[in-house]
């Protein structure tokens, strides 16, 4: 045991079971763990009301463990940060700083500040892993650049080698003494008083904390794992792991998640129980998704010049307030959307396919700015987890290459029948329409009179009729879209002149790294162009993991001939008619799009042709199918746009968000 | 058959058989006031590209491989 005096600064990894920061120190020597609440660092992404409920049960328990362990959590409210971490510096004599990752835009720059700072004081600090499989930089394809599609994403992975579990945490815990001001959890003032009310609801449903996590891990891998597969679609009742919030919060290591399924994994196939298999591999998928919302939000970060959701630059929002207020309080006259708003307030948690459904609608079928719901679901979801909800709204708003395409509109009535066949989750939160029949659960617009008189349902009185028909709604959509490209191609019009290149990011002075922004020069929905990110530049040997060669380098156009290639093929397109063709003939003569054509795997894609192929360019793999932009499909040329996007309802391709 | 504690799903499934049907969601949430600022990008886009970005990701990173 050696005599090294550490800070072990914790934040969002609030656990004692593998735990490398808290490991590390450890086996040092003695140990003075700290968490720091500083609510003006936190900004716009201050935790909302049942995310600071849950945070407070679960640093009561963590505080709780620690002494249990030997050493007390300081809790601490400050201004500031780094004067905090100085201070306990000071007291305890530490020569240490050691805490785990934390991957958020908000989080890394403020680490990276502290990490100077305290280097310049001549503080050492060290940070680990504790909050990924795989490390974001860690994860490429064959030619060294970052994954942009989930599912080779995964594969990838699922081939990787993983940084084991350390299977026990430490067994004791030597204190650094010292004295610095701290207060108990009730004086960090997580919750206000108002606030006690609407949370005393969650206390009944939820149990915070690391050795509850441990708990509902087991109890869900022993008991529920095995019907995944038929159960996760269900949206009411106990389906999915309902891992999420203790994930956000670290309160369970997503390692040990993994191997203990991967152990449940090899008895099952040596048993030849291949239901278990494919619940295996649906629920390992929903922890790769999480581990993809770091991955994307890491190598692809925002920039000034490429915000989030920047393909919605320019959609010409509704900003009106009372349809906000009918989405937010379940009365927009669609009874699954109606009944997930109330869930998700009721419990602060709702089933992933309802995220989709209720976060669509609002962007979709009310064109409201995608920020409002963005806003209302970090203060509602007891997992509110930036880079979880970013991947969220990214999927349903046509940002990533796999998920649903802007233009995609799907009726609640449809979903409705589809995943809530029998009407039991709308019933159950919408005791309105208890009495509706199944046939009519859905669309009770559509019920005759005789049929909502006996089940007591008057529209527009006890339940709303349709806030928008959704025919309607479907014309609003592809208007907002046309307008959206028009305001798209009068901006790049407006600064042609950076057009047709391929700008590199050196405002941080980071040579090595950076974003080959490609200039949003892409037409219709896809100016969301994910540009490359190079990772490693040369791979000798693509599994094992090599640090010697990290460092990335910027791709620039010279590397990349292809992009004129691409503009000559779009020229010799077949004209579009209408509006599509002029839309194309001002902005498509520079798709800088290849990688989002590398992986799209969604519903209507079938109907590719091989033509396009033809331009892959050699160090890419596309697969065939390629959907993302299926107004430029040359298949869809012979069907109005209109019968285009009918045609996508019936996709079910829903494999966003991390509630698994 | 000592007091064993209700699990985790239990729990919320009970939670979820009480309040369905009496659930009222509040007619003010607190922030309207706040979604006309929503609407500019550049409060959000400043938080979520603040600078030192490039920095920072390149220290992890370099970092990591020592």
């Amino acid at each position: 045991m050696g005599i090294v005096k550490t800070i072990v600064w914790f934040r969002r990894d609030l656990r004692i079971e593998d735990n490398p920061a808290l490991a590390a120190a450890a086996k040092d020597g003695s140990v003075f763990p700290v968490y720091i609440w500083c609510p003006k660092e936190e900004g716009h992404f201050y935790p909302g009301r049942v995310s600071r409920w849950w945070l407070k049960q679960s640093l009561a328990h963590l505080e709780h463990s620690l002494k249990s362990l030997g050493a007390e959590l300081m809790l601490i409210k400050t201004d500031s940060t780094l004067a905090t971490l100085v201070e306990c510096i000071n007291a305890v004599g530490a020569a240490k700083v050691v805490f785990n990752h934390l991957y958020d835009p908000v989080s890394l720059v403020r680490d990276y500040n502290i990490k100077e700072k305290l280097v310049e004081l001549g503080i050492s600090v060290q940070s680990y892993n504790g909050d990924l499989l795989y490390e974001p930089w860690d994860v490429y394809d064959e030619s060294g650049h970052a994954f942009t599609a989930f599912e080779a994403y995964w594969n990838k992975c699922l081939h990787l080698q993983m940084e084991p579990v350390s299977p026990f945490p430490p067994w004791k815990l030597v204190p650094a003494s010292g004295t610095v001001k701290n207060c108990s959890v009730e004086e960090l003032g997580l919750e206000d008083e108002l606030e006690k009310s609407s949370n005393a609801l969650l206390g009944r449903a939820w149990f915070p904390g690391w050795s509850n996590a441990d708990k509902a891990l087991t109890e869900f891998v022993e008991r529920h794992l095995l019907d995944y597969s038929n159960n996760r679609q269900k949206v009411g009742g106990n389906s999915t792991s309902l891992l999420s919030p203790y994930l956000h919060y670290g309160e369970l290591s997503v390692r040990k998640v993994f191997q203990y399924v991967r152990m449940k994994q090899i008895l099952w196939a040596k048993e030849g129980n291949s239901l278990g298999e494919e619940s295996i591999n649906l629920f390992l998928r929903a922890i790769g998704l999480r581990e993809y919302s770091r991955y994307l939000c890491f190598n692809f970060p925002f920039t000034h010049e490429r915000s989030l959701l920047s393909n919605l630059k320019f959609f010409p929002w509704n900003a009106d307030q009372a349809n906000f207020k009918a989405w937010r309080q379940g009365r927009t006259g669609y009874p699954l959307v109606d009944a997930g708003m109330r869930e998700l307030w009721a419990t602060g948690w709702i089933h992933n396919r309802i995220r989709v459904v209720v976060s669509s609608f609002a962007v979709k079928v009310l064109l409201l700015p995608w920020r409002w719901g963005m806003k209302y679901f970090w203060d509602t979801l007891l997992d509110a987890d930036l880079e979880s909800d970013i991947l969220g709204w990214q999927y349903i708003s046509g940002s990533l290459p796999d998920g649903h395409e802007l233009q995609r509109l799907d009726s609640p009535e449809i979903q409705g029948s589809k995943f809530d066949p029998e009407g039991e989750y709308v019933r159950h939160w919408m005791p309105e329409l208890a009495r509706m029949p199944t046939e009519w659960i859905h669309h009770p617009w559509d019920a005759p009179l005789s049929v909502l008189k006996a089940s007591g349902v008057e529209l527009g009185f006890n339940y709303p009729k349709p806030i928008i028909e959704i025919d309607l709604a479907r014309e609003r959509l592809i208007e907002a879209i046309f307008k959206m490209w028009e305001m798209d191609a009068a901006s790049r019009d407006a600064n042609s002149d950076v057009m047709n290149e391929v700008v590199v990011d050196n405002s941080d002075g980071t040579k090595n790294l950076a974003i080959a922004k490609v200039v949003e020069n892409s037409g219709g929905t896809e100016n969301s162009s994910i540009p490359k990110v190079l990772l490693k530049e040369r791979i000798p040997c693509p599994t094992i993991s090599s640090n010697d060669q990290k460092v990335p380098t910027v791709q620039n156009s010279k590397h990349y001939p292809f992009y004129r290639k691409r503009s000559k093929y779009m020229e010799g397109e077949k004209p579009l008619p209408g509006d599509l063709h002029k839309h194309n003939n001002e902005a498509g003569t520079s798709r800088t799009d290849e990688d989002l054509r590398s992986t799209a795997e969604s519903s209507s894609t079938k109907k590719q042709t091989t033509s396009r192929n033809t331009f892959s360019v050699p160090q890419l793999s596309y697969s065939s199918e390629d959907n993302f932009f299926p107004v430029y499909d040359s298949s869809d040329l012979k069907q109005p746009w209109q019968e285009q996007i009918n045609m996508q309802q019936s996709s079910n391709k829903d494999v966003t968000g991390v509630s698994s | 058959a000592i007091l064993q504690r209700e699990s985790g799903r239990e729990r919320l499934k009970r939670h979820r058989e009480e309040v369905a049907g009496r659930v009222l969601i509040p007619d003010t949430w607190g922030q309207e006031g706040l979604l006309k600022d929503w609407i500019d990008y550049s409060s959000f886009d400043n938080l979520l590209a603040p600078s030192g970005l490039m920095s920072a990701r390149e220290s992890l990173i370099s970092q990591d491989g020592r």
